[in-house]
């Protein structure tokens, strides 16, 4: 989504196309004339929210992989860092609605984290050390 | 998945493919105790790559080939005849190569007709058009339900070939089926047949079509 329109809302709104493919794939598209430019590993976790709809949250470490396939070799991009992603499948009439629910669930994790749209930097929360430490002591205090 | 093999009519001396041999095949299977199934159809397809820039050296494929099943529709496959290798994706594949804009179809080929029971095994007949225009062959198809080894089939299917050889010869048509042996060893494919194996021998038989004089 693009122009004045896509500024306004909350969140990033674009077209995926997930398609599953044979183990081959990497070798069809070499074959076709694309060449590898790079490749990441992403690891950590993944949580499932129903907020008006259904939303995704994943909390990842992002490696660069030094030599092609070694994922063994792989070197976290930003070391002590992680990336937090908030995403929710829309139709085309109704994301608008999914734009401000992710929106809303971004407000309600203010206090941790910043959540912006890609491109758009916003460095760490001042409050969310002692956010944190509030949400673990709670949670240690539970019978 | 049960074997399946695909045929086609070869028309004798000065003869040629038409509508009227296909109706005179589908008669002979129909005078078999089948029990008559659903059409069918299967889309083929070739491509050429799109060049953006003409100076540019070409180091891509250049016999990109497709096929897609009526029969098993979330399912696309593509082959790349140099490089002996067979793609199985998700039908909305298609979505994204018409996004990539890398390559353009150049040819269709369908394959059409009809479908039939005869105990344990499944028939197809059918002709194969060229961009919906000409007739460039007939097709044959025969599954054997019971088997999913290609080598374990081979006897019992090539019998039953002969037998339907003999039963077309009765309505004294010119021509008999024949076989195209498929290069599943080729595509390092395995002796269990599959919906890739189907994709091979499709795109095989439509190149073989091709190379023939309409």
């Amino acid at each position: 989504m693009r122009g004045a329109g896509a500024e306004q809302m909350p969140a990033l709104v674009r077209s995926v196309l997930n398609c599953r493919i044979s183990n081959n794939a990497l070798r069809f598209f070499h074959s076709l004339g694309y060449k590898l430019d790079h490749e990441l590993l992403q690891t950590g976790f993944k949580f499932q929210f129903h907020k008006v709809v259904p939303i995704t949250v994943s909390v990842t470490s992002v490696c660069k992989i030094p030599k092609l396939h070694m994922i063994e070799e792989a070197v976290p991009i930003t070391p002590g860092l992680q990336l937090v992603e908030v995403s929710a499948s829309t139709s085309g009439d109704n994301y608008t609605e999914v734009a401000a629910a992710v929106s809303g669930l971004a407000e309600q994790l203010a206090p941790l984290l910043h959540l912006s749209k890609p491109g758009v930097l916003t460095g760490v929360v001042p409050t969310a050390s002692a956010a944190a430490s509030s949400l673990t002591s709670r949670a240690t205090k539970v019978p | 998945m049960p074997v399946k093999w695909l045929l086609y009519w070869q028309p004798g001396s000065a003869g040629q493919v038409s509508g009227n041999i296909l109706q005179e095949v589908m008669k002979s299977i129909e005078s078999l105790n089948v029990t008559r199934g659903a059409r069918w159809e299967a889309k083929a397809a070739q491509y050429r790559p799109m060049l953006r820039d003409q100076n540019l050296p070409a180091d891509f494929a250049r016999d990109l080939q497709s096929i897609f099943f009526s029969e098993n529709p979330s399912k696309f496959f593509f082959i790349l005849r140099t490089e002996h290798m067979v793609v199985e994706a998700d039908s909305n594949v298609q979505d994204i190569m018409e996004r990539l804009q890398t390559y353009r179809n150049r040819l269709t080929f369908v394959f059409e007709g009809y479908q039939y029971q005869l105990g344990d095994f499944n028939l197809k007949a059918g002709r194969a058009v060229l961009n919906g225009e000409s007739i460039r062959g007939i097709v044959l198809e025969v599954e054997y339900l019971p088997v999913s080894s290609i080598e374990k089939s081979r006897t019992l299917l090539q019998e039953f070939v002969e037998l339907w050889q003999d039963v077309i010869s009765k309505h004294s048509l010119n021509g008999k089926i024949s076989h195209l042996e498929p290069p599943f060893g080729s595509y390092l494919l395995s002796d269990t047949y599959s919906w890739q194996h189907t994709a091979v021998q499709y795109t095989n038989m439509m190149t073989h079509f091709l190379s023939q004089r309409s």
